[in-house]
C-alpha cells in the first residue's frame, strides 16, 4: 500500500458513491443504495488500514490523512441518516462532500511520511483524533441540511420536524467534539502538564463548541427558522478556522502546539 | 486576576462563590434579578459573550487575554448561569435530562477549577546534570524553588527514526528521593511523566547541541492541587458528551 495506489482505490470509492447517489433517486428498493454507499466506504477504508500499516502509526498525522477520515466518515454518516430518515438529497450531498475531500488530497496532497514525534506518542492519539473527524463530518452533513432547508425555506418554510433532525444531528456533533476536547484535555495533562492553556488551537476549538452550545440553546427561543440556518452556517465557519484555518492564522504562528 | 488568589483565599472564595450561587437558587422565586440569572436570557448572553471572548482571543492571541478582567469576567458570568443550572438539575434531577446535567455539573466544576484555582498552579524547570543530586528548580521569571524531593539523573537517551532522522523518544533515568518513600529509580519520557508526593516531573528539553550525548535533562515540575477537582469535572464532561450523543433523537426534550 503507498499513497500511489490512492487514485485506484478512491476512484473505486467514488464510483460506488456515486452510484449509490443516483440509486437514491432511481432505485425501488429504499435499502439499496446505502449498502452500495457503505460497499465504496468500505473500499476507502480498506485503504486507510494499508496506510496504518505501511506507516506503522495511524494515518492521522498530516491534513491530507486526516482528510481520509473526514472522506470516509462523510459516506458513512450520509448512509447512515439515509438509512435512519430516508432523506433521498442526503446521499448526493455525503457523496459529493466525501470525492470533494478525495480530489483535494489528489491536487494538494500535504502528504508527508513525517514518522510520529514523541508527544503524539500517546493511547489518546488515535481516539482523540477519530472522534474530531467524526464531530466535523456530522457537522458539516447538519451544515448542509440547514443550507438546503434555508434554499427552499421561501417556497415551503422549515417546519419542527426539519429542525428536530436539525437538533439532533447538532447533539451528536457536539457530543462527539467534547469527547475530542476532553480527550485532548487529558492527553495534554499527560504530555504537557496542563490540561487547557488557550493555546489558538484549543481556542478555536472552544469557539466552535460554545457556537453549537448556543445553537442548542437558542432553539426554544427563536421563531424564525432562518436565523438558526444563519447559527449553523456561522458555526461551521467556526469549525474550519479550528481544523485548518489555524495553520495559516498569523496570530497562531509560533505560539501553537497544534500547527503541523 | 484570578493569578493573584492563592491558597487558602482561593478555595475560601471558591466555597463563598458556590454558596452564593445556591442562596441564588433558593431565592430565584422571590428575586428578579436572582430569577433572571437562571433564566433562559442570561444564559444565552453569557455562552453568547465566551463565545465573542474566546472568538477574539482565537483572533488576536497571545497569553494577555485570558489573564485579564474582561475575561475572566466572562468566564465567571458563564460559570454562574451554568452553575445555577447545574443546582436546578441536581435539585429536580429528570433521568431524560441527564446528558445536560451532568454537562452542566462538569463544565461548572472546571471553570470554578480554571478561575479560582489559577493562582495555586506551581510551574519550575529543574536543569539536572548527569550524577549531580539535586532539588532546586527555577520558575519562569527566574525565582528560585526547593522541591520536596531529590533528583538525580543517571541516564538520558535519545533515539531517532532511522530514515528520516526526527526524534523518537527522549527518556531519562532518574533517581528520586523524598522524605516519604525513601529512594527510587524511574524512567521519565515524553506522555510519562513522573509523580513525587503532589508533583508531576515531565521531560521537558535537553541539550540540543550535544543530543544523544546530552550530560544534562530538564524537567518541567508542575504542582497543581487543584488537578484533583479539574481531574474528575473533565470525565464528567466527557460522559456528558457521551450520554448526549447516544441520546439524542431519543426523545423530544428541552435543552
Amino acid at each position: 500500500m503507498s499513497w500511489s495506489l490512492f487514485l485506484w482505490f478512491a476512484a473505486v470509492a467514488a464510483l460506488f458513491w456515486t452510484v449509490a447517489a443516483v440509486l437514491a433517486f432511481t432505485s425501488r428498493k429504499p435499502v439499496l443504495p446505502a449498502y452500495v454507499s457503505l460497499g465504496g466506504s468500505a473500499v476507502f477504508f480498506a485503504f486507510i488500514i494499508g496506510m496504518w500499516v505501511l506507516l506503522k502509526r495511524p494515518p492521522m498525522r498530516t491534513l491530507g490523512e486526516t482528510r481520509l477520515w473526514y472522506s470516509f466518515f462523510l459516506s458513512v454518516t450520509g448512509a447512515v441518516i439515509y438509512l435512519r430518515y430516508r432523506y433521498k438529497w442526503v446521499l448526493p450531498f455525503s457523496s459529493m462532500m466525501a470525492v470533494m475531500f478525495v480530489c483535494i488530497n489528489l491536487f494538494k496532497p500535504e502528504i508527508h511520511t513525517k514518522a510520529l514525534m514523541p508527544a503524539l506518542q500517546s493511547p489518546w492519539f488515535v481516539p482523540h483524533v477519530i472522534v474530531y473527524m467524526f464531530a466535523y463530518a456530522v457537522l458539516g452533513v447538519v451544515t448542509l441540511l440547514a443550507l438546503y432547508l434555508w434554499a427552499k425555506n421561501s417556497k415551503e418554510p422549515a417546519g419542527e420536524k426539519d429542525l428536530n433532525i436539525c437538533d439532533n444531528l447538532v447533539r451528536i456533533g457536539w457530543g462527539f467534539l467534547t469527547l475530542g476536547m476532553v480527550m485532548g484535555a487529558l492527553w495534554a495533562k499527560q504530555a504537557w502538564g496542563d490540561y487547557w492553556t488557550w493555546d489558538p488551537k484549543e481556542t478555536w476549538a472552544a469557539v466552535t463548541w460554545l457556537g453549537y452550545m448556543f445553537y442548542l440553546h437558542s432553539r426554544p427561543r427563536i421563531k424564525n427558522p432562518v436565523l438558526s440556518f444563519v447559527i449553523l452556517t456561522l458555526c461551521f465557519l467556526m469549525l474550519q478556522m479550528c481544523w485548518y484555518g489555524v495553520n495559516y492564522l498569523p496570530s497562531a504562528q509560533g505560539s501553537s502546539l497544534h500547527v503541523y | 486576576m484570578a493569578t493573584g488568589i492563592s491558597y487558602p483565599w482561593s478555595v475560601v472564595l471558591a466555597l463563598l462563590y458556590v454558596y452564593l450561587l445556591v442562596m441564588i437558587y433558593v431565592l430565584s422565586d422571590r428575586c428578579s434579578v436572582c430569577k433572571w440569572l437562571s433564566g433562559r436570557t442570561s444564559c444565552l448572553i453569557s455562552i453568547g459573550a465566551a463565545f465573542l471572548g474566546s472568538l477574539m482571543l482565537g483572533l488576536v492571541g497571545g497569553d494577555a487575554i485570558p489573564d485579564s478582567l474582561w475575561f475572566t469576567l466572562i468566564l465567571l458570568f458563564l460559570s454562574t448561569t451554568i452553575g445555577l443550572n447545574a443546582i436546578r438539575d441536581i435539585h429536580h434531577f429528570r433521568s431524560a435530562r441527564k446528558g445536560a446535567a451532568l454537562a452542566h455539573l462538569g463544565i461548572f466544576l472546571i471553570l470554578i477549577v480554571g478561575i479560582f484555582g489559577k493562582g495555586d498552579k506551581q510551574v519550575a524547570y529543574l536543569m539536572a546534570q548527569k550524577d549531580v543530586t539535586t532539588a532546586t528548580a527555577v520558575t519562569s521569571d527566574g525565582t528560585r524553588v526547593t522541591l520536596p524531593f531529590m533528583l538525580t539523573l543517571k541516564d538520558f537517551v535519545m533515539e531517532e527514526y532511522e530514515m528520516s532522522h526526527t526524534p523518537k523518544k527522549y527518556m531519562s533515568t532518574v533517581h528520586l528521593s523524598d522524605g516519604k518513600r525513601g529512594m527510587r529509580t524511574v524512567e521519565i519520557e515524553v506522555n510519562h511523566p513522573a509523580r513525587v508526593g503532589s508533583w508531576r516531573l515531565y521531560q521537558y528539553k535537553y541539550d540540543l547541541s550535544r543530543g544523544e550525548d546530552s550530560p544534562v535533562s530538564v524537567f518541567e515540575c508542575v504542582r497543581d492541587p487543584w488537578y484533583c477537582l479539574a481531574a474528575p469535572a473533565l470525565w464528567i464532561i466527557l460522559l456528558s458528551g457521551a450520554v448526549v450523543l447516544f441520546t439524542a433523537g431519543s426523545k423530544k426534550k428541552r435543552v
